[in-house]
């Protein structure tokens, strides 16, 4: 026990290092310690410290099922070679949620739908909570999760192609925000005409980019969506862009990154980074690297074999380092290099707890305290009964459940469920309402007559 | 003036215990800093909350990070042979000890000390129960049983 009395701003500096999941543990220690840990300024401050020491969130693909890992913080500085951390498994998804490419963004995994039978559900691997999306029947195309950091709203965005893949300027697409209640999907117009494809797509800073063909101008664009105004731009693609073009964050600013055979040149592998600089004037930069099959890279004081041809970049940190990751599927213990462009440095860095597959991903993962009570407190409508689609399992319940979102149907059937008891109660209240309305309709004519009659 | 590595300056503990440190280390704590550019430097500078035990290991840290400070950014050698003993530094401590370095550092305003301490600590409780917290900080539970199972039930999550 402490003799000292710790003053509260030393508590705070702790506790800003804490993860996250001890934070929202320790809301329980006191009423002075759950007001701290939940005002807006700790949270800024948490996220400062955060941002500083990001992890690395992997997911991986096993018998047609995907698994999300999340790195720790933890390193061994004894390691003079290669760092070694370990990976904490987070969440499962079933077969048929894992057939479509999920969407990452702040926090967040969005997984679309892949037929009519499967739901949209937005899920926080962190927490295993998840929310599924009002259902959209007969309307098909490709749709993207964002994230306005202003208001901290996540929006889901539908474009709806109704034919050849192509989202017409006349058609009607579709928005719908997490927490809006019964608000549903509300429906949104875009004033081009295009064709988005099923790669290259990111949201960075509250404007969602993804990749697509300009019907009118017969070019490769890049669709600018503002998450928060919900207004469409578009700019002219960067001439590099093509089917393995992977979209970076790069410091906050948008990037692609083509890995790719040099066809001209017998054994180099090319490397083509492009940096939009300013989106107003379309600048852009870009850095070219030529990389010989396998390569003696300097890794601090040793030396390792990079062999090139077996890597391929899985994502970017938030200082601007690429994540490789090798592509042979047996490759055992798991392990990312990160190689940055401005040192010219290349860093070996071993996952343990990660299986060996062949289909991972990595995305720089940053904790937010406000994504997780967004999340949080948008599930609390459903313990009150209204109409917002959202299932957010019983505690008691997830212990079971919630490492495997396979157990999607009884959510829906609580949907329903709750959509039906809904109604009822609509049909009720207004039944009642009617009566009262026309009893106190009789009763105004009385008096009113009355009135007349004595005067 | 004479330089900064010539000038000596006396540090004393509120136990009456004197350290005779170098300017640039006296220097590593904004506070100090702060009065030797008032000049009120002449004499020992008394520091009231800090006792002679917890001065001396300030003292050290502050040595070693001048000593041993990384040539420029760039300098990822130097940085991280500086964290490996950051780290076998902080194990020589218990609990009691690292909290009042904490209160220290806080108190002279060394920011790299107030950090690594306040990262020991947060590593230290990042796993233990609500009830652990309490026991360690000496807070005391005032939510009603109820109260506690509702924010519990809040953050489940956390509890798994």
């Amino acid at each position: 026990m402490m003799k000292n009395w710790i003053p509260n701003d030393v508590i705070i500096e702790i506790l800003s290092r804490l993860p996250a999941k001890s934070t929202a543990r320790f809301r329980c220690v006191s009423k002075q310690w759950r007001s701290t840990l939940c005002r807006q300024d700790f949270k800024e401050l948490f996220l400062t410290r955060s941002s500083a020491r990001p992890r690395l969130l992997i997911s991986v693909k096993k018998d047609d099922e995907r698994n999300f890992f999340l790195s720790s913080l933890s390193q061994n500085p004894y390691e003079k070679s290669s760092l070694v951390v370990a990976a904490e498994f987070l969440i499962k998804f079933s077969k048929d949620m894992s057939q479509y490419p999920y969407s990452y963004a702040s926090g967040l995994i969005y997984i679309p739908r892949a037929d009519d039978d499967t739901k949209r559900v937005i899920c926080n691997p962190i927490t295993g909570q998840y929310v599924t999306l009002p259902e959209l029947r007969k309307v098909y195309g490709y749709s993207y999760l964002g994230f306005d950091p202003i208001d901290k709203e996540f929006k889901v965005l539908l474009m709806n192609t109704p034919y050849d893949y192509i989202a017409p300027s006349d058609a009607v697409h579709y928005i719908w925000t997490l927490g809006s209640g019964n608000l549903g999907w509300r429906k949104i117009q875009c004033p081009f005409t295009h064709e988005p494809f099923y790669y290259g797509r990111i949201c960075i800073n509250g404007v969602l980019y993804y990749l697509a063909l300009h019907s009118q101008l017969r070019k490769d664009v890049i669709v600018c969506f503002d998450v928060r105004s919900e207004k469409f731009n578009f700019i002219e693609a960067h001439s590099s862009c093509g089917f393995s073009t992977i979209f970076i964050n790069y410091k906050g600013k948008l990037g692609g990154i083509t890995y790719s055979y040099d066809r001209y040149s017998n054994d180099t592998h090319k490397l083509c980074m492009w940096v939009l600089e300013d989106v107003e004037k379309q600048e852009w930069s870009t850095y070219v690297y030529s990389l010989r099959n396998t390569q003696l890279v300097r890794n601090r004081n040793t030396v390792v074999k990079v062999d090139w041809k077996n890597l391929s970049v899985a994502g970017m940190t938030a200082t601007g380092e690429i994540v490789l990751s090798p592509n042979v599927g047996s490759c055992e213990p798991f392990y990312v290099l990160y190689f940055s462009l401005e040192r010219n440095t290349l860093q070996r860095v071993e996952i343990h707890g990660v299986g060996a597959n062949r289909d991972r991903h990595v995305h720089c993962y940053v904790e937010d305290l406000s994504v997780i009570d967004a999340m949080q407190l948008k599930s609390i409508p459903v313990k009150q009964g209204q109409n917002m689609v959202t299932k957010r399992p019983k505690p008691q319940q997830r212990r079971h459940t919630s490492r495997d979102v396979t157990g999607s149907a009884p959510s829906v059937k609580n949907k329903q469920q709750n959509m039906y008891g809904l109604s009822a109660n609509l049909l009720y209240h207004s039944f009642a309402l009617s009566i009262l309305f026309f009893v106190s309709f009789i009763l105004f004519v009385i008096l009113f007559s009355s009135i007349i009659l004595f005067s | 003036m004479a330089s900064s590595s010539t000038n000596k300056f006396v540090l004393k503990s509120n136990d009456d215990v004197s350290f005779e440190v170098t300017e640039a280390v006296a220097r590593e704590f904004q506070v100090i800093a702060h009065i030797i550019d008032d000049d009120c430097a002449k004499k020992a500078i008394p520091l009231s909350n800090v006792t002679g035990e917890i001065l001396s290991k300030m003292i050290e840290y502050g040595k070693k990070h001048i000593e041993e400070a990384p040539v420029d950014e760039e300098d990822e050698e130097g940085k991280k042979k500086l964290q490996i003993w950051d780290e076998e530094f902080m194990k020589q401590f218990n609990m009691e000890i690292v909290f009042q370095l904490i209160l220290a550092s806080n108190y002279l305003n060394n920011k790299g000390l107030l950090d690594l301490t306040c990262c020991t600590v947060a590593d230290h409780i990042k796993d233990m129960t609500p009830d652990e917290v309490r026991t360690l900080f000496n807070v005391k539970n005032d939510y009603t049983t109820e109260e506690e199972e509702e924010i519990r039930k809040e953050n489940s999550w956390a509890f798994e």
